[in-house]
């Protein structure tokens, strides 16, 4: 009843047969357009999707010749994983990885964006600078990391020096901080990403509200908190899920520096599904893990695409002006 | 209380410069409406006094205080922007309480100035409101309260009217002008619109390409403009340039183009011969039927307006000769038909070669 009501209100009241042959030429030319994309995801990803979906169900390992000869074991790998402690950990080094390191990109993107809002002298010098980290291969990132991290190494050094104190925690070898040694390099990865969007963000905000805010006595501390921020919530919004997403699936630096090492203190969940399939050989216990991971991220992306469009839907409708009052909105 | 001077302003952007050197003073409670063609600088002087923008050159005085260096929101004034500019976030009583919220002003005054000021631009039903909820015209009115609120010495409005459809516009063009009656403060009205600067000035600046043109009331800019562009853009329907020369024939100085010969008034006798345009409204030029007038000219097309009727006439110029004529007597008029017309002597204009006004002795 209730989605009958809705489409009966989506449909325009008079939709002469001209605008649904209209609206119909639309729809087969963004079919068109996305073509490409279907015909690539059915030809490679949904053979390889398949083909995991028959291991988890099948036990098999790289000792057994053909691999159409596993036996079939129903759900009991994704029970085993799902009872695997192990499992359980690397969710929750993978969660908190992700979190901090999203905030961390974000809270210094933001900076860097606001000061590089108005233009100055000499702006593209620092928007390539910005930009550089995100541009450098992950494993670079971590071979750099490992010659200037170590116990005695450069940065240490350099931080003893400036401060004066004694400043020699083990980056690498501690289990204590190890994550937390990924989670700064992740952030100095990718902050140029969150800066890209929340510049482009700045920049798309009217500068009327802005001036008018100005003018009516607010100082730049109140116009970033009362006019700025909330026009920018979509797109900070946007920069948060897309870096979290990101950082859920980090696994060049992690594998590169750590292993999943000290002890497991950076076993995030693509490295123990690593391990998994191509240490221990455990290929179909490692499929039923992908799976699971696969369905958690679907949720995170469906519940982000659900924020985004509501946030979206609330800007626009912010910005629409109607010549009529519309009664009763 | 706030007269605002402004010396030798200039201000450049890049190679351009939009506005030259420019000085002229705005005395306190006047209503100064800038106007001109998109361009001209009125928008980017306005902006000056705003302190949105530095000036290249020169100084602006607010009370004998040089401002130049003063964040906009130091320097006492309110503005309305073309686009309303209201925060769409916050509902119409908060985007009219911001300001007092800046000032902290204490809870209770915030909400009975509020009150009072959405009173006197009458949105008191639309306090509760999202902004995308209102219509163009209610938006502007809730941008004026958000100025009002704080109380600033002086208004300075971008042409605030430009997005509303014309009745809306007459409506809150009257709304300004009450506004400004009973404030009693400074206005700065900055428009492209000929009409609204003729009903709302007391003084008119009339700007183009970064210059000030002229500087008058809306009378002394209608019936004596400086020159070609004042007159072309003042009035409406405009003025009727004919574009052609001034011959001295021994005693007498006619004005002659292709299609028309006119015998000039006594005070353009010292008027040098050669090419010139002659200026005259179309409230100016006679028609009478039958009767023998300076220049006889087929009718091209006849619009009533009921109160008036605007009579074009094919003239060899491009643009069209224009009377009007009072009621809708002449409205019978054939298309073809050929009239007399007579010109008004004392109400002629002459302009020459450069565009300025040949001054009568």
């Amino acid at each position: 009843m209730a989605v009958a009501a809705l489409s009966a209100a989506e449909a325009p009241p008079q939709a002469s047969p001209r605008a649904i042959s209209r609206q119909r030429a639309i729809r087969r030319f963004k079919l068109s357009l996305l073509a490409p994309l279907i015909a690539l995801f059915a030809f490679l990803l949904v053979p390889v999707l398949l083909l995991q979906l028959y291991f988890s169900f099948h036990q098999w390992t790289v000792y057994l010749s053909s691999w159409w000869d596993a036996d079939y074991v129903g759900i009991d790998l994704f029970k085993e994983v799902l009872t695997d402690p192990r499992f359980g950990w690397a969710t929750l080094r993978s969660l908190a990885f992700a979190t901090s390191s999203t905030l961390g990109c974000f809270v210094f993107g933001f900076m860097l964006a606001y000061l590089m809002k108005r233009p100055f002298r000499g702006q593209a010098i620092y928007y390539i600078i910005f930009i550089l980290p995100m541009l450098t291969v992950p494993v670079v990132v971590a071979y750099t990391a490992e010659m200037m991290l170590y116990q005695s190494g450069p940065i240490n050094d350099v931080i003893t020096r400036l401060s004066g104190f004694e400043f020699k925690p083990s980056w690498l070898s501690n289990p204590n901080i190890a994550l937390m040694t990924v989670s700064l390099l992740e952030i100095w990865n990718w902050t140029p990403f969150s800066f890209i969007i929340m510049l482009a963000g700045l920049s798309a905000i009217p500068k009327e509200p802005v001036e008018a805010a100005e003018i009516l006595g607010a100082s730049k501390w109140r116009i970033f908190w009362e006019v700025e921020l909330p026009l920018l919530r979509p797109v900070i919004l946007l920069a948060l899920v897309l870096r979290f997403l990101e950082a859920m699936a980090e696994f060049p630096k992690t594998w590169a520096l750590f292993q999943g090492g000290p002890g497991s203190a950076t076993e995030t969940l693509p490295v123990y599904i690593f391990m998994t399939t191509w240490q221990y050989f455990q290929i179909s216990k490692g499929a039923a893990m992908s799976y699971i991971v696969m369905l958690m991220m679907v949720v995170i992306v469906l519940l982000a695409i659900q924020l985004l469009r509501r946030e979206k839907r609330s800007l626009d409708k912010m910005y629409e002006q109607s010549d009529e009052p519309i009664a009763g909105a | 209380m706030a007269r605002i001077e402004l010396c030798n302003l200039e201000k450049s952007f890049g190679a351009v410069k939009a506005v030259k050197n420019l000085s002229f003073t705005i005395e306190d409670g006047e209503f100064v409406v800038f106007v001109g063609p998109s361009g001209c600088g009125k928008t980017t002087t306005l902006r000056m006094i705003a302190g949105f923008e530095d000036p290249s050159a020169g100084e602006i005085r607010i009370d004998g205080r040089v401002v130049n260096d003063l964040e906009p929101r130091d320097r006492g004034l309110g503005m309305v922007f073309q686009s309303h500019a209201l925060f769409p976030h916050k509902n119409v009583a908060q985007n009219i309480e911001f300001g007092l919220r800046m000032k902290s002003v204490p809870q209770a005054d915030r909400v009975k100035r509020v009150r009072e000021v959405a009173d006197m631009v009458r949105i008191s039903h639309l306090l509760e409101k999202m902004p995308n909820q209102c219509s163009g015209g209610e938006a502007q009115r809730v941008a004026l309260a958000r100025t009002l609120v704080t109380n600033p010495s002086t208004f300075l409005l971008d042409e605030p009217l430009s997005s509303l459809d014309a009745k809306l516009r007459r409506e809150l063009r009257a709304e300004c002008d009450r506004l400004h009656q009973t404030l009693k403060r400074t206005f700065i009205y900055v428009t492209h619109d000929q009409e609204e600067a003729m009903t709302l000035a007391d003084r008119i600046v009339v700007m183009r390409s970064g210059e000030i043109v002229q500087v008058g009331s809306p009378m002394e800019i209608y019936s004596n403009p400086a020159n070609y562009f004042v007159a072309d853009f003042f009035g409406s329907p405009s003025m009727n340039l004919v574009a052609g020369e001034v011959v001295q024939n021994g005693t007498s100085t006619r004005f002659r183009s292709s299609w028309f010969d006119f015998a000039l008034p006594e005070r353009f006798k010292a008027a040098t011969p050669g090419t010139a345009t002659l200026g005259i409204r179309p409230e100016h030029v006679q028609v009478h039927v039958g009767t023998k007038g300076d220049i006889e000219l087929p009718v091209r097309l006849v619009e009533p307006l009921g109160k008036d009727t605007l009579l074009y006439f094919d003239a060899s110029n491009d643009r069209a000769f224009v009377a009007v004529t009072e009621g809708l007597g002449m409205a019978d008029i054939k298309v073809g038909e050929r009239v007399a017309l007579s010109l008004d002597q004392h109400l002629t204009h002459l302009f020459d070669t450069e565009g300025r006004r040949v001054n009568t002795a």
